[in-house]
Protein backbone atom coordinates (compact mmCIF):
# COMPACT_ATOMS: atom_id res chain seq x y z
CA UNK A 1 0.00 0.00 0.00
CA UNK A 2 2.68 2.59 1.21
CA UNK A 3 4.60 1.57 -2.13
CA UNK A 4 1.47 2.32 -4.22
CA UNK A 5 0.82 5.64 -2.83
CA UNK A 6 4.62 6.46 -2.98
CA UNK A 7 4.22 5.62 -6.66
CA UNK A 8 1.74 8.17 -6.84
CA UNK A 9 3.08 11.09 -5.62
CA UNK A 10 6.52 10.71 -7.71
CA UNK A 11 4.06 10.81 -10.60
CA UNK A 12 2.18 13.36 -9.42
CA UNK A 13 5.69 15.36 -9.03
CA UNK A 14 6.69 14.33 -12.39
CA UNK A 15 3.61 16.44 -14.27
CA UNK A 16 4.42 18.99 -11.59
CA UNK A 17 8.15 19.82 -13.19
CA UNK A 18 6.30 18.70 -16.55
CA UNK A 19 4.37 21.64 -16.14
CA UNK A 20 7.42 24.03 -14.73
CA UNK A 21 9.23 23.08 -18.02
CA UNK A 22 6.15 23.79 -20.43
CA UNK A 23 5.22 27.08 -18.16
CA UNK A 24 8.94 28.21 -18.62
CA UNK A 25 8.81 27.85 -22.19
CA UNK A 26 5.90 29.97 -22.51
CA UNK A 27 7.16 32.62 -20.17
CA UNK A 28 8.03 35.53 -22.62
CA UNK A 29 11.27 36.84 -20.39
CA UNK A 30 12.90 33.61 -21.13
CA UNK A 31 12.52 34.13 -25.16
CA UNK A 32 13.97 37.89 -24.58
CA UNK A 33 16.54 36.85 -22.77
CA UNK A 34 17.32 34.64 -25.47
CA UNK A 35 16.81 36.46 -28.15
CA UNK A 36 19.24 39.30 -26.33
CA UNK A 37 21.71 36.69 -25.81
CA UNK A 38 22.02 35.55 -29.11
CA UNK A 39 22.04 39.32 -30.74
CA UNK A 40 24.89 39.92 -28.00
CA UNK A 41 26.76 37.13 -29.04
CA UNK A 42 26.38 37.66 -32.51
CA UNK A 43 27.47 41.14 -31.70
CA UNK A 44 30.79 39.93 -30.19
CA UNK A 45 31.54 37.90 -33.63
CA UNK A 46 31.50 41.65 -35.37
CA UNK A 47 33.27 43.47 -32.45
CA UNK A 48 35.85 40.73 -33.49
CA UNK A 49 35.79 41.54 -36.78
CA UNK A 50 36.80 44.69 -36.14
CA UNK A 51 40.22 43.45 -34.23
CA UNK A 52 40.88 42.06 -37.51
CA UNK A 53 40.48 44.54 -39.74
CA UNK A 54 42.52 47.26 -37.76
CA UNK A 55 44.71 44.41 -37.30
CA UNK A 56 45.07 43.60 -41.57
CA UNK A 57 45.35 47.19 -41.88
CA UNK A 58 48.07 48.21 -39.80
CA UNK A 59 50.21 45.20 -41.55
CA UNK A 60 49.16 47.55 -45.02
CA UNK A 61 50.05 51.06 -43.22
CA UNK A 62 52.33 51.70 -40.70
CA UNK A 63 51.57 54.84 -38.78
CA UNK A 64 53.68 55.50 -35.66
CA UNK A 65 51.16 58.55 -33.53
CA UNK A 66 47.92 55.82 -34.32
CA UNK A 67 49.48 52.18 -34.32
CA UNK A 68 48.13 51.04 -30.99
CA UNK A 69 45.21 53.61 -30.21
CA UNK A 70 42.97 51.98 -33.21
CA UNK A 71 43.67 48.50 -32.08
CA UNK A 72 43.13 49.64 -28.51
CA UNK A 73 39.64 51.19 -29.10
CA UNK A 74 38.96 48.00 -30.69
CA UNK A 75 39.72 45.69 -27.89
CA UNK A 76 38.01 48.22 -25.22
CA UNK A 77 34.96 47.68 -27.72
CA UNK A 78 35.09 44.38 -27.41
CA UNK A 79 35.59 43.57 -24.06
CA UNK A 80 32.62 46.02 -23.66
CA UNK A 81 30.45 43.74 -25.60
CA UNK A 82 31.66 40.66 -23.58
CA UNK A 83 30.62 42.42 -20.40
CA UNK A 84 27.40 43.30 -21.92
CA UNK A 85 26.51 39.62 -22.44
CA UNK A 86 27.41 38.75 -18.92
CA UNK A 87 25.51 40.61 -17.57
CA UNK A 88 22.58 40.09 -19.88
CA UNK A 89 22.80 36.29 -18.97
CA UNK A 90 23.09 37.75 -15.02
CA UNK A 91 20.26 40.17 -14.72
CA UNK A 92 17.96 39.00 -17.36
CA UNK B 1 66.19 111.68 -79.76
CA UNK B 2 65.01 112.25 -76.61
CA UNK B 3 63.83 108.91 -74.05
CA UNK B 4 59.93 109.13 -73.36
CA UNK B 5 60.19 106.73 -70.75
CA UNK B 6 63.30 105.70 -68.88
CA UNK B 7 62.33 102.28 -66.61
CA UNK B 8 64.04 102.58 -62.76
CA UNK B 9 66.06 100.29 -62.18
CA UNK B 10 64.16 100.18 -58.72
CA UNK B 11 61.34 98.68 -60.05
CA UNK B 12 63.48 95.96 -61.56
CA UNK B 13 64.56 95.41 -58.20
CA UNK B 14 61.29 95.60 -56.43
CA UNK B 15 59.91 92.81 -59.17
CA UNK B 16 62.36 90.37 -58.53
CA UNK B 17 61.95 90.73 -54.36
CA UNK B 18 58.11 90.36 -55.14
CA UNK B 19 59.05 86.65 -57.33
CA UNK B 20 61.69 85.89 -54.50
CA UNK B 21 58.91 86.26 -52.09
CA UNK B 22 56.17 84.79 -53.84
CA UNK B 23 58.61 81.34 -54.76
CA UNK B 24 58.46 81.85 -50.44
CA UNK B 25 55.09 81.88 -50.18
CA UNK B 26 54.29 78.65 -52.63
CA UNK B 27 57.00 76.56 -51.16
CA UNK B 28 55.57 77.56 -47.21
CA UNK B 29 52.26 76.54 -48.89
CA UNK B 30 53.33 73.27 -50.37
CA UNK B 31 52.13 70.60 -47.89
CA UNK B 32 55.01 70.36 -45.47
CA UNK B 33 53.66 69.08 -42.36
CA UNK B 34 53.05 65.86 -44.72
CA UNK B 35 56.16 65.45 -45.75
CA UNK B 36 57.99 65.76 -42.07
CA UNK B 37 54.92 63.33 -40.66
CA UNK B 38 55.69 60.58 -44.17
CA UNK B 39 59.05 59.91 -42.44
CA UNK B 40 57.90 58.11 -40.04
CA UNK B 41 55.10 55.96 -41.92
CA UNK B 42 56.13 52.88 -43.81
CA UNK B 43 53.42 50.61 -46.09
CA UNK B 44 53.52 47.33 -47.22
CA UNK B 45 55.74 46.26 -49.94
CA UNK B 46 57.76 49.44 -49.81
CA UNK B 47 61.02 49.04 -50.85
CA UNK B 48 64.14 50.64 -49.24
CA UNK B 49 64.86 53.53 -50.89
CA UNK B 50 61.47 54.11 -51.61
CA UNK B 51 60.60 58.11 -49.72
CA UNK B 52 57.22 59.47 -49.50
CA UNK B 53 56.55 62.96 -50.75
CA UNK B 54 52.97 63.02 -50.15
CA UNK B 55 50.78 61.16 -46.99
CA UNK B 56 46.92 61.99 -48.51
CA UNK B 57 43.89 61.62 -46.26
CA UNK B 58 40.40 63.23 -46.76
CA UNK B 59 40.11 66.38 -45.21
CA UNK B 60 38.33 66.07 -41.50
CA UNK B 61 35.34 67.76 -42.38
CA UNK B 62 34.56 65.20 -44.16
CA UNK B 63 33.97 63.45 -41.05
CA UNK B 64 30.82 65.92 -40.57
CA UNK B 65 27.95 63.76 -41.13
CA UNK B 66 28.78 60.62 -39.40
CA UNK B 67 29.63 62.74 -36.36
CA UNK B 68 26.18 64.56 -36.47
CA UNK B 69 24.62 61.22 -36.99
CA UNK B 70 26.27 59.88 -33.87
CA UNK B 71 25.62 62.94 -31.83
CA UNK B 72 22.00 62.75 -32.65
CA UNK B 73 21.79 58.73 -31.66
CA UNK B 74 23.59 59.35 -28.97
CA UNK B 75 20.56 62.27 -28.00
CA UNK B 76 17.77 60.19 -29.19
CA UNK B 77 17.24 57.89 -25.96
CA UNK B 78 17.29 60.73 -23.28
CA UNK B 79 14.45 61.94 -25.64
CA UNK B 80 12.34 58.89 -25.77
CA UNK B 81 12.95 58.67 -21.76
CA UNK B 82 11.29 61.82 -21.47
CA UNK B 83 8.71 61.35 -23.38
CA UNK B 84 8.11 57.82 -22.43
CA UNK B 85 7.14 59.22 -19.01
CA UNK B 86 4.32 61.09 -20.70
CA UNK B 87 2.78 58.15 -22.12
CA UNK B 88 1.50 55.48 -20.37
CA UNK B 89 2.53 52.41 -22.02
CA UNK B 90 3.64 49.23 -19.79
CA UNK B 91 4.49 45.76 -21.76
CA UNK B 92 4.85 42.87 -19.44
CA UNK B 93 8.01 41.67 -20.64
CA UNK B 94 9.44 44.70 -20.61
CA UNK B 95 11.71 45.09 -17.24
CA UNK B 96 14.04 47.80 -16.04
CA UNK B 97 16.76 45.18 -16.51
CA UNK B 98 15.83 44.67 -19.67
CA UNK B 99 15.71 48.42 -20.56
CA UNK B 100 19.58 49.14 -18.88
CA UNK B 101 20.46 45.60 -21.43
CA UNK B 102 18.63 47.39 -24.27
CA UNK B 103 20.60 51.08 -23.61
CA UNK B 104 23.80 49.50 -23.43
CA UNK B 105 23.51 47.60 -26.37
CA UNK B 106 21.97 50.67 -28.38
CA UNK B 107 25.49 52.99 -27.35
CA UNK B 108 27.45 50.18 -28.14
CA UNK B 109 26.15 49.76 -31.63
CA UNK B 110 26.25 53.89 -32.18
CA UNK B 111 30.46 52.89 -30.35
CA UNK B 112 30.82 50.51 -33.41
CA UNK B 113 29.13 52.92 -35.93
CA UNK B 114 31.69 55.93 -35.00
CA UNK B 115 34.60 53.17 -34.94
CA UNK B 116 33.96 51.72 -38.01
CA UNK B 117 33.39 55.49 -39.82
CA UNK B 118 36.58 56.56 -38.12
CA UNK B 119 38.48 53.73 -39.98
CA UNK B 120 37.07 54.48 -43.12
CA UNK B 121 38.77 57.96 -42.95
CA UNK B 122 41.76 56.58 -41.50
CA UNK B 123 42.26 54.28 -43.73
CA UNK B 124 41.83 56.03 -47.10
CA UNK B 125 44.86 56.82 -48.16
CA UNK B 126 46.99 57.86 -51.43
CA UNK B 127 50.55 57.86 -50.43
CA UNK B 128 53.05 59.10 -53.00
CA UNK B 129 56.52 58.40 -53.29
CA UNK B 130 59.41 58.63 -55.27
CA UNK B 131 58.77 55.74 -56.85
CA UNK B 132 55.16 55.51 -57.49
CA UNK B 133 51.97 56.04 -55.69
CA UNK B 134 50.02 53.75 -53.14
CA UNK B 135 46.21 54.05 -53.29
CA UNK B 136 44.48 52.35 -50.22
CA UNK B 137 40.71 52.25 -50.17
CA UNK B 138 38.99 50.91 -47.44
CA UNK B 139 35.33 51.53 -47.82
CA UNK B 140 33.84 49.14 -45.33
CA UNK B 141 34.38 46.40 -42.41
CA UNK B 142 35.11 43.82 -45.00
CA UNK B 143 36.30 45.41 -48.21
CA UNK B 144 39.59 46.90 -48.32
CA UNK B 145 41.52 47.25 -51.62
CA UNK B 146 45.04 48.64 -51.83
CA UNK B 147 46.36 49.43 -55.57
CA UNK B 148 50.03 50.18 -56.00
CA UNK B 149 51.21 52.11 -59.38
CA UNK B 150 54.61 53.10 -60.59
CA UNK B 151 54.89 57.11 -61.41
CA UNK B 152 56.27 56.10 -65.16
CA UNK B 153 52.80 54.86 -65.55
CA UNK B 154 50.88 57.46 -64.74
CA UNK B 155 49.34 59.46 -67.41
CA UNK B 156 47.40 62.36 -66.24
CA UNK B 157 46.42 63.90 -63.37
CA UNK B 158 43.56 66.24 -62.22
CA UNK B 159 41.63 67.52 -59.59
CA UNK B 160 37.95 68.89 -59.09
CA UNK B 161 36.77 71.24 -56.12
CA UNK B 162 32.99 71.56 -56.53
CA UNK B 163 30.61 73.27 -53.86
CA UNK B 164 30.17 75.00 -50.95
CA UNK B 165 32.31 73.27 -48.51
CA UNK B 166 34.53 71.92 -50.86
CA UNK B 167 35.33 75.58 -51.67
CA UNK B 168 35.08 77.15 -48.05
CA UNK B 169 37.40 74.54 -46.83
CA UNK B 170 39.68 74.18 -49.86
CA UNK B 171 39.53 69.96 -50.36
CA UNK B 172 38.68 68.39 -53.38
CA UNK B 173 39.39 65.04 -55.39
CA UNK B 174 42.26 63.92 -57.12
CA UNK B 175 42.03 61.79 -59.96
CA UNK B 176 45.19 60.11 -61.52
CA UNK B 177 45.06 58.53 -64.77
CA UNK B 178 47.41 55.08 -65.44
CA UNK B 179 48.64 53.73 -69.04
CA UNK B 180 47.88 50.65 -70.35
CA UNK B 181 44.46 49.70 -69.17
CA UNK B 182 45.07 49.69 -65.19
CA UNK B 183 42.76 50.71 -62.70
CA UNK B 184 43.07 54.77 -62.16
CA UNK B 185 43.36 55.81 -58.65
CA UNK B 186 41.51 58.80 -56.36
CA UNK B 187 42.00 60.77 -53.86
CA UNK B 188 38.52 61.77 -52.48
CA UNK B 189 38.23 64.94 -50.53
CA UNK B 190 41.19 65.88 -49.99
CA UNK B 191 42.85 69.30 -48.50
CA UNK B 192 44.11 71.53 -50.91
CA UNK B 193 43.90 69.10 -54.05
CA UNK B 194 45.76 71.67 -56.21
CA UNK B 195 48.97 71.65 -54.59
CA UNK B 196 48.68 67.78 -54.58
CA UNK B 197 47.89 67.81 -57.95
CA UNK B 198 50.85 69.80 -58.95
CA UNK B 199 53.33 67.36 -56.90
CA UNK B 200 51.74 64.64 -58.37
CA UNK B 201 52.61 66.06 -61.71
CA UNK B 202 55.73 67.32 -61.10
CA UNK B 203 56.42 63.46 -59.77
CA UNK B 204 55.18 62.20 -62.84
CA UNK B 205 57.85 60.47 -65.60
CA UNK B 206 60.93 60.54 -62.60
CA UNK B 207 59.90 57.28 -61.53
CA UNK B 208 62.00 54.25 -61.43
CA UNK B 209 62.60 53.25 -64.82
CA UNK B 210 61.43 56.38 -66.93
CA UNK B 211 63.62 57.55 -69.32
Amino acid sequence: MPHILLQIQLEKEKEVDNFNILNLFLNINIWVKIIMLLLISMYILFSFVIINQVRAMNKIIYIPSSFHMLFITAVIHTIFAVSLFLTALVIL
Amino acid sequence: MPDIFIAEKKNKINIDNFLEKKTDRHKKNQPKRDIEISKKILFSNQKEDEEIILFLRAHFITNFPWITISIILIILPIIILIISNFVNSSLPFVTAELIIILILFYYLIISAYALINFMKWFYNILIITNLGIVDIDYSGLLYHDVAFTKLDLVEDVSYVKTGFLRSLFNFGDIFIRTAGGKENLEGIGIPNPSNAAHIIADSIGKGEGSG
